[in-house]
């Protein structure tokens, strides 16, 4: 028994109970859940946490966390609407950002891991710096504005090619095969999933494992900053706001979806799940009339239920 | 020479001379700093920092990932009941009011603990949990800020006999903790921390320490709740959840290894307090509080590379041995 409990843990049958556990609620309790329209809406808000959480589950699996998300995140977001409202072209701005954010990211695994320290610290320092200097710029006004086709990208009523399907959904699907074939088929995936279970063994295996840090941290400014910008797209404007709640939502989707943030168990199809699921937990929670305190209340127990029922760790007697 | 060399080692002797350096800076801008006078006044703005700082610290040193991020919603959880529980029911008094609520924060920081060692959730995770459930609570309790509280949170506020009265709330943690080291339990937490196999191993019993652990971070978060009360004069159910970055920077800033197994409590409170001083500087010299931001997280990232980082850095793409 103990035994098959164990190894159901092991697959995503347990997530994948939960995402429609979680619509059948949803059909019962709230009119026009199931409706096309309102699933795509969910789906785009998913899309966001779920590509925001794309560096995070590359960084778990290291066994690191990643704080500075928000703060990489606000920066996309302001420069977007800032510089492009300014009358600069959107290929100009849009690579820029995402050179800066990745240089950012980058540097935060190189710091943690080529002078050990815990990452943690490290990205929550960085997002500090980051923070202070974008409000200092913007005065923690919004400002600026998006440019247009941004709101039609991730709009739940926009359409691919006429198909009824916003573009951003298709760009979330592209983006989570690309990160789903690096970890699975690529020499850097093997030695992210490598370095994750042990560093000593890692290096004595000859994996570069500074390297394979400062990449998947990069990775993970990249994903942010694309989260920075779509959102700006979403709001219209740049605000600084926005983007507080990803500090924790990245780590939910991540872990809800089962990847351990020990490293080396899990992968990104796990945290799409995760990503969804959220997205059904806050938005039965808001349908349902609970008042916002009410929301993080339940948020929470939520939370340490679905990962009480199937992300525990071993216990210390097991891992003799 | 060698003693040198262990104490440049010694985080915790980092962490007391970054706050001299500090404390000299600050005095040398403006000696109105150290009058009786401004003393009361800074000392009960750095208390509940400094005591929050110290109520994060066990969790981390008992290791496996260990954290508190509830620490900052259980000051405001504390702050809130003040005035929605305990003044209702004619309970405002500090003879009932202290113990009740040093209990309330014991039971949220044992649950923590049977959450973290017990269920084996992560840290963070676990800890998160409760950071949502408590600011819900505080905002459902207290929509909008209330007062006042009662009289006996202001008495302490003041200077009495020239010592500033800020300075009683943290008494109870340091007494807390100073009796806890003379005790095999402070030896054993370390042990745990260091690496819980080896201290299973040898008959510790890692569930129970850790829930101890965590138990003693809500009871000192309890007393940062009380202390903040004392400050604010108030009730207000979003001044809470800020600190638990706050206090974990504090700590970190004290050298304490995020890793768990080594670091000391003094150390916390002097990152806490390098922290108020680095604060108190930016606001003298005129500096914004977002450049305030930008300035903080240098330091700290600065000071993490100094502490830590030098002592075993591997500057190529291999990465260091350990």
């Amino acid at each position: 028994m103990k035994k098959s409990w164990a190894s159901i843990r092991q697959t995503v049958w347990p997530q994948v109970v939960a995402l429609v556990a979680l619509y059948a609620i949803g059909m019962v309790t709230i009119n026009g859940f199931g409706s096309w329209r309102s699933i795509l809406a969910m789906l785009v808000l998913a899309s966001f946490v779920g590509i925001a959480a794309t560096g995070q589950t590359v960084v778990a699996l290291l066994g690191g966390i990643d704080l500075a998300i928000p703060g990489i995140m606000a920066l996309a977001n302001i420069a977007t609407a800032e510089l492009t409202g300014q009358g600069w072209p959107f290929w100009v701005v849009g690579p820029a950002i995402l050179i800066v954010s990745a240089l950012l990211g980058a540097f935060n695994g190189f710091i943690s891991r080529a002078l050990s320290i815990n990452p943690l610290i490290v990205t929550l320092g960085v997002s500090a710096i980051i923070m202070g200097a974008i409000l200092a710029w913007t005065g923690g006004q919004p400002t600026g504005f998006a440019p247009k086709w941004l709101d039609q990208f991730v709009a739940p009523s926009g359409n691919i090619l006429g198909l009824p399907v916003p573009p951003v959904l298709g760009f979330w699907a592209v983006i989570a095969i690309v990160v789903m074939v690096l970890l699975r088929r690529t020499v850097f995936g093997k030695q992210v999933y490598a370095s994750g279970a042990s560093l000593p063994a890692a290096r004595l295996s000859l994996v570069p494992t500074t390297k394979i840090w400062t990449l998947a941290f990069g990775l993970s400014g990249v994903t942010a900053a694309l989260t920075g910008i779509l959102l700006s797209g979403f709001t219209t404007q740049g605000d600084a706001r926005v983007s507080a709640p990803y500090l924790f939502n990245t780590i939910a989707s991540v872990v809800i979806g089962g990847t351990s943030l020990v490293g080396a168990r899990g992968g990104y199809a796990r945290t799409v799940l995760g990503a969804i699921i959220l997205t059904e937990i806050t938005t039965l929670l808001v349908a349902n009339n609970f008042s916002a305190p009410t929301q993080q209340v339940l948020l929470g127990v939520i939370i340490l239920v679905v990962v009480a029922t199937y992300g525990r760790e071993q216990s210390v007697s097991a891992r003799l | 020479m060698n003693r040198l060399r262990i104490l440049w080692r010694d985080p915790t002797a980092f962490a007391g001379l970054l706050f001299l350096v500090l404390l000299i800076a600050s005095v040398a801008q403006n000696p109105i700093i150290i009058s009786p006078r401004f003393l009361t006044g800074s000392v009960s703005v750095a208390i509940p920092l400094m005591i929050g700082a110290m109520a994060v610290t066990p969790a981390i040193l008992a290791g496996g990932g260990g954290m508190d991020l509830s620490v900052g919603p259980l000051m405001g959880f504390v702050n809130v009941l003040v005035v929605t529980a305990l003044l209702p029911a004619g309970l405002g008094d500090w003879w009932f009011a202290v113990p009740i609520l040093l209990l309330v924060g014991l039971v949220v920081g044992a649950m923590n603990g049977w959450l973290v060692a017990a269920v084996r959730l992560q840290p963070i995770v676990a800890t998160l949990g409760t950071y949502l459930v408590l600011s819900g609570a505080n905002l459902w309790l207290l929509p909008s800020p209330l007062g006042p509280v009662p009289a006996w949170f202001g008495a302490l506020s003041r200077s009495i006999f020239g010592v500033p009265g800020p300075i009683a709330f943290i008494l109870g943690p340091i007494l807390i903790w100073f009796c806890l080291s003379r005790t095999p339990f402070l030896k054993t937490l370390l042990a745990v921390g260091g690496d819980d196999r080896v201290a299973y191993s040898v008959g510790i019993n890692v569930t129970r320490v850790r829930v101890i652990a965590y138990a003693i971070g809500g009871l000192f978060s309890a007393f940062a709740g009380i202390a903040l009360t004392s400050l604010i004069q108030s009730a207000d159910a979003n001044v809470g959840p800020p600190f638990t970055l706050q206090v974990i920077t504090g700590a970190a800033l004290g050298g304490i290894s995020l890793a768990g197994g080594r670091g000391s409590m003094w150390g916390s409170v002097f990152g806490a307090l390098t922290m108020f001083l680095i604060q108190n500087l930016l606001t003298n010299f005129g500096v914004s509080v977002f450049w305030q931001q930008v300035v903080f997280g240098a330091t700290l990232i600065a000071a993490l590379v100094l502490n830590a980082g030098l002592a075993r850095f591997s500057l190529g793409w291999a990465g260091p041995a350990r």
